[in-house]
């Protein structure tokens, strides 16, 4: 297998004498395998010269399949522009999340309406078939593709491609769900249990593509952008045990001087774990290549499908509790809109027993209630007989600021996540929606 | 939904909440008890619970500065009721120093 990048920038292309060597365009990477299986990564405005390169090496009508992170612009942004497209015996297959059936066929024909685009969806010569996707396996040629649901203001999958006996995980975009341990040595394990998920899903990678657009200096300022601070894309991949690690999405404000000085950085941070990973600055036009091991055994073989089929049966039902009745007023009228069924409780006692006579699909609850208190809810709805109940998504609302003794106490009792107040109500619904598509109930 | 929608909404919803907060921060006042009145502790703790959610709610509807005023109520009313009785006096001025700032804080535009 080996892999080239076309792009590596973040949010916007940016071209010019700043970026000449890391590269100005945005996400793209071309992925090989021994048997000429041809996979891209996101076509972010690095997939145009990645098109063009295909139509001068005479494998413009030869086709591949596109596997999109999510579709915030910088990672689709390329697609109306690749040349092979419009070569009539070419046949791609597009993958994305979906959440629910058509999102991607969808979303992408909205980015080529008349409004942006003179050339429709519709008008692509190619052959083009559109997938969604959740979370699961997939077989594309000769890869074994592991998807996991990144942590992103829109729904975004991680992908895990396992062939020729190598590991390529690419994480792009993603924020920690806590960065707890703040003061951990590197590569200390993270103390959310999302955060361990993401760490297994890398695990013994040759090389995992991360996001690490920021640092954790920048990071109290872009909480809830969906990036991940180069550090903890350092101390994943040591405790992960990968061997490779290429900081990705570079910051549109950060030159190539800034990007060594990020490397170097994360060089440093890197020796000091247990484990050594090799990083680097992902850079426009560089290879890299893995030793071909032959075919060796898929982690997780067997799991479920991530090809998604059908539309949700149901609006999802919500259940909303706080004990301030105005609080409740702004969470219900945040989430009214959302087609989904809300349901509502001030106190402990009611939230459990509508809870099990309603069996939502999601539920935000607040800590501090009259009665039970949210934690006492979480810890009785995890003991329940009932399966959905276990399963359920709990995000925590809290007013209170939580230091790590307390976090693990609310991940003991079953907290799925944690949404602080005062709460941004556009965040919450993002949020809200993140969860339902992860359970294929997208709004 | 356009996001258009939701903040029309949402503005309706804080003009409504905007009339309640002097309302709230009396309650605030009156909670605050006299030195040795019987339902002293459990005043002062009702003081923190009224103070801690009015801080989380006023801040999720956009009053970011009052709910950073009752942060400080907070973790005054907080530091109050970790200290032995009869607690300082000086403990006591800062939550109404705090209250009072916070008060005086909602005749400010956000």
């Amino acid at each position: 297998m080996r892999v080239r990048f076309w792009g590596t920038r973040g949010s916007i292309p940016k071209p010019g004498a700043s970026t000449l060597r890391y590269g100005g365009n945005t996400s793209c990477v071309e992925v090989r395998t021994a048997d000429g299986t041809l996979l891209v990564l996101d076509c972010g405005s690095g997939f145009h010269e990645l098109g063009l390169e295909l139509m001068r090496s005479g494998e413009g009508g030869r086709g591949g399949s596109l596997l999109i992170g999510h579709t915030h612009w910088d990672h689709i942004q390329g697609f109306p522009f690749f040349p092979p497209f419009f070569e009539p015996e070419a046949r791609w297959e597009i993958y994305a999340p979906g959440g629910r059936a058509q999102q991607i066929e969808s979303s992408l024909g909205a980015l080529m309406s008349y409004d942006h685009h003179p050339i429709t969806l519709e008008s692509l010569e190619a052959r083009v078939h559109f997938q969604d996707l959740i979370e699961g396996e997939l077989t594309i040629g000769g890869m074994r593709i592991t998807t996991q649901y990144l942590h992103h203001p829109t729904l975004t999958l991680g992908y895990r491609i396992e062939a020729d006996g190598a590991v390529l995980v690419y994480a792009s975009d993603h924020e920690p769900h806590s960065l707890y341990p703040l003061h951990g040595d590197p590569g200390e394990p993270p103390i959310h249990h999302e955060d361990q998920r993401h760490v297994r899903f890398l695990e013994d990678a040759d090389l995992v593509i991360h996001d690490a657009q920021f640092t954790l200096d920048q990071f109290p300022d872009r909480s809830g952008w969906g990036h991940t601070p180069v550090e903890r894309a350092v101390d994943y991949t040591i405790a992960a045990h990968a061997r490779r690690l290429a900081l990705f999405h570079h910051d549109p404000e950060r030159d190539d001087d800034q990007v060594d000085a990020l490397v170097a950085m994360a060089l440093e941070r890197a020796a000091k774990g247990r484990h050594v990973p090799d990083v680097f600055g992902a850079a426009e036009g560089q290879w890299v290549e893995f030793p071909n091991r032959g075919a060796t055994g898929h982690r997780g073989e067997g799991g479920p499908s991530a090809l998604l089929a059908g539309q949700p049966a149901r609006h999802p039902i919500v259940l909303v509790v706080d004990d301030d009745p105005d609080m409740l007023e702004l969470l219900i009228t945040t989430l009214d809109e959302e087609h989904v069924r809300l349901i509502s409780a001030t106190d402990g006692d009611s939230a459990l027993h509508l809870t099990r006579t309603e069996r939502p699909d999601l539920m935000l609850l607040d800590l501090d209630l009259p009665g039970l208190n949210g934690l006492e809810v979480c810890r009785a709805i995890r003991a329940d007989d009932d399966d959905q109940l276990r399963d359920l998504p709990v995000l925590i609302l809290t007013g209170t600021r939580l230091d790590e003794e307390r976090l693990l106490e609310a991940f003991v009792a079953g907290a799925t996540d944690f949404l602080s107040k005062p709460i941004k109500p556009t965040l919450v619904r993002s949020c809200v929606r993140g969860w339902l598509m992860r359970h294929g109930l997208a709004p | 939904v356009p996001d258009d929608a939701l903040l029309r909404d949402l503005a309706l919803l804080r003009g409504a909440y905007r009339e309640k907060l002097p309302g709230l921060l009396a309650d605030l006042a009156a909670l605050l008890p006299e030195p040795g009145a019987a339902d002293e502790e459990a005043r002062w703790e009702e003081a923190h619970r009224l103070a801690h959610r009015v801080k989380g709610t006023s801040g999720s509807y956009g009053f970011r500065r009052l709910s950073g005023e009752l942060q400080r109520l907070e973790d005054a009313l907080e530091q109050l009721l970790r200290a032995a009785s009869p607690r300082p006096e000086a403990l006591r001025a800062e939550v109404e120093h705090a209250l009072d700032t916070a008060r005086d804080g909602l005749m400010e535009p956000e």
